[in-house]
């Protein structure tokens, strides 16, 4: 199959689902779509040179180093505040305002903190798979997971009770 | 109830799809064209250039002085001088390898981690790393731990599973008592030492429990959070008479870390070093220590400290490898031996002394350094190793 055609029907076929993970790492519509669009450019790259032999697990790969590497990139003054938002979580009653929390508990924690999130818990992947994603050692994706599921707790508890079955 | 999972859906239901192919493609195409026509015009300056040059094969250093033509130096030094290879003049070390490498036929059927974080044996149902070894004594304590731990977040966290093996067998295998355990090899011969929380438990290869060392009353209470101040490693003196600590305490202006260094009972605790990161004035600093070593007569520790900042996400701003020395009642101010070259986060990063004393190996990004302790001069170099850096004795 000719290589081109073979890039737009894996770009058709994954290109909303990168599009929700991009939206969940970045939290916001702008960065997201530059994300993926960065990510679409490094793609076809490697494309055009060699042809890419498993191109799930190799786009994934590059969202997502893409992702932690322009945090790191990123000036301090264009960084969110690291302060806890300003309203209570637990006023939040509806479904709903849970999940908006959540979104905005999201952004409190780090590039990699989110990226695992994401990694393990919206792409089901195991912490091995996620490791290779991110470049990273299944150690740290242990522990990075267990941070971030901790600062979500101190964050929103009411919104990570709901889906832990745990009263906080 | 619903799980993370259905949160994370809610979240991106009306999330269009981006990007353009066309554009990405179109873009893919002109930075070709650019790099082609970059590398075209340097081919031809550098061939002039060869030609210009090619009789003065002597590069100067950043004050004119000349220096030996050869591979550029990377890194820094400490004193901020170019790092150089120099011949290799003090005593030798054995080899340095990867310990898993001395275990390897009983590490099966787990899988090592290779160096892009892969699984060497792919399909393998656990993962096992070293935690410490002493090829001498022939024994190593190694954590397996399940490749796939399920992707609930309301269920407990996977128990590891410790294993202590000599390169012929293995000698006790059991679960790990405490989640995200740090664990060494000693004091005693048949024993191994727990860091967990606040507290300090040495258990015989059979996992039972021998004895525990609280330290709490030592170690700063919780500020924030439900902990106070934790114990993430522990590393025993050569003559396994004292311990050095490394500790974490979150504030609400930050993380700051500790190293500490007791007697073997947990008695007369020291604070050798605080890593405190104060430059960040909006942000949230964080400072972290790890990878301590003890130099062999137990007069010096080696650790790796890195500052940086959280302002929503996390930024590195440094890392360096470092030495003190200690004395009777404290430590001498730590000595840099060599900062990484740009302010990445490797998290990687790892320091051991060598057996003669004379020098520490040190992970760095892509290679593996020898460093010598009085300068910092960088004596040998090696390829990347990927696991737990042990000495081989001569």
């Amino acid at each position: 199959m000719d290589r081109e055609v073979e890039l737009r029907e894996f770009v058709s076929a994954r290109g909303a689902a990168l599009s929700r993970a991009a939206f969940l790492l970045t939290g916001d519509h702008q960065s997201a779509e530059d994300l993926v669009q960065e990510t679409y450019v490094v793609l076809v790259r490697r494309w055009q040179k060699t042809g890419t032999v498993d191109p799930e697990a190799y786009v994934r790969r590059i969202l997502y180093s893409r992702f932690v590497d322009s945090w790191r990139r990123r000036r301090i003054s264009e960084l969110p505040s690291a302060s806890p938002p300003d309203r209570p979580c637990g006023d939040e009653t509806s479904m709903t305002a849970d999940r908006l929390t959540l979104q905005g508990a999201l952004t409190r924690l780090t590039a990699r903190q989110r990226a695992v999130l994401v990694l393990r818990f919206y792409e089901d992947l195991t912490e091995v798979q996620a490791a290779a994603a991110l470049g990273i050692s299944p150690n740290t994706v242990k522990s990075q997971t267990r941070v971030a599921l901790q600062r979500l707790r101190e964050l929103v508890p009411d919104a990570v009770a709901s889906f832990e079955g745990v009263e906080s | 109830m619903s799980g993370l999972r259905e949160a994370f859906d809610e979240i991106v239901a009306d999330v269009p799809v981006y990007g353009d192919l066309d554009r990405a493609i179109e873009q893919a195409d002109q930075e070709r064209r650019r790099r082609y026509g970059a590398i075209a015009g340097l081919a031809a300056a550098a061939a002039v250039m060869v030609v210009v040059l090619g009789t003065f094969a002597v590069t100067r250093d950043k004050d004119g002085a000349p220096q030996p033509a050869g591979p550029s130096p990377t890194g820094t030094r400490a004193d901020g001088t170019s790092e150089t290879t120099a011949p290799a003049d003090l005593p030798a070390n054995g080899r340095l390898v990867r310990a898993e490498d001395l275990f390897a036929p009983v590490l099966e059927p787990c899988s090592l981690i290779t160096a892009d974080f892969r699984l060497a044996i792919p399909g393998a149902e656990c993962t096992i790393r070293a935690h410490d070894v002493d090829p001498a004594a022939n024994i190593g304590l190694f954590e397996e731990f399940p490749t796939d731990t399920g992707n609930d977040p309301s269920s407990p966290p996977p128990v590891a599973t410790l294993r202590v093996a000599t390169r012929d067998e293995v000698v006790g295998r059991f679960p790990s008592p405490y989640a995200d355990v740090d664990a060494e090899l000693g004091p005693g011969p048949n024993e191994i030492t727990l860091a967990h929380g606040q507290e300090i438990t040495v258990v015989g290869f059979d996992g039972e429990e021998r004895r525990s060392i609280d330290l709490s009353t030592v170690l700063a209470p919780a500020e924030v959070g439900p902990t106070g101040e934790e114990i993430l490693s522990v590393e025993w003196s050569p003559d396994g008479t004292r311990m050095a600590l490394v500790s974490r305490l979150l504030t609400e202006e930050g993380m700051s870390s500790r190293l500490w260094v007791t007697n073997s009972d947990g008695s007369e605790p020291q604070v050798v070093h605080t890593a405190t990161n104060t430059e960040p004035v909006l942000r949230t600093p964080l400072a972290y220590l790890w990878s301590p070593t003890w130099s062999p007569d137990g007069g010096s520790l080696g650790f790796i400290e890195e500052f940086a900042s959280l302002g929503g996400t996390e930024e590195s701003q440094s890392i360096r490898a470092a030495t003190l020395t200690l004395s009777g009642s404290g430590a001498s101010v730590p000595r840099t031996l060599y900062d990484y070259p740009s302010a990445t986060a490797y998290d990687e990063a790892e320091i051991l002394w060598s057996p003669d004393g004379t020098r520490v190996a040190l992970r760095v990004p892509n290679q593996v350094l020898e460093l010598s302790v009085e300068d910092g001069r960088v004596l040998d170099r090696h390829p990347l190793i990927a696991g737990k850096l042990t000495w081989l004795p001569r």
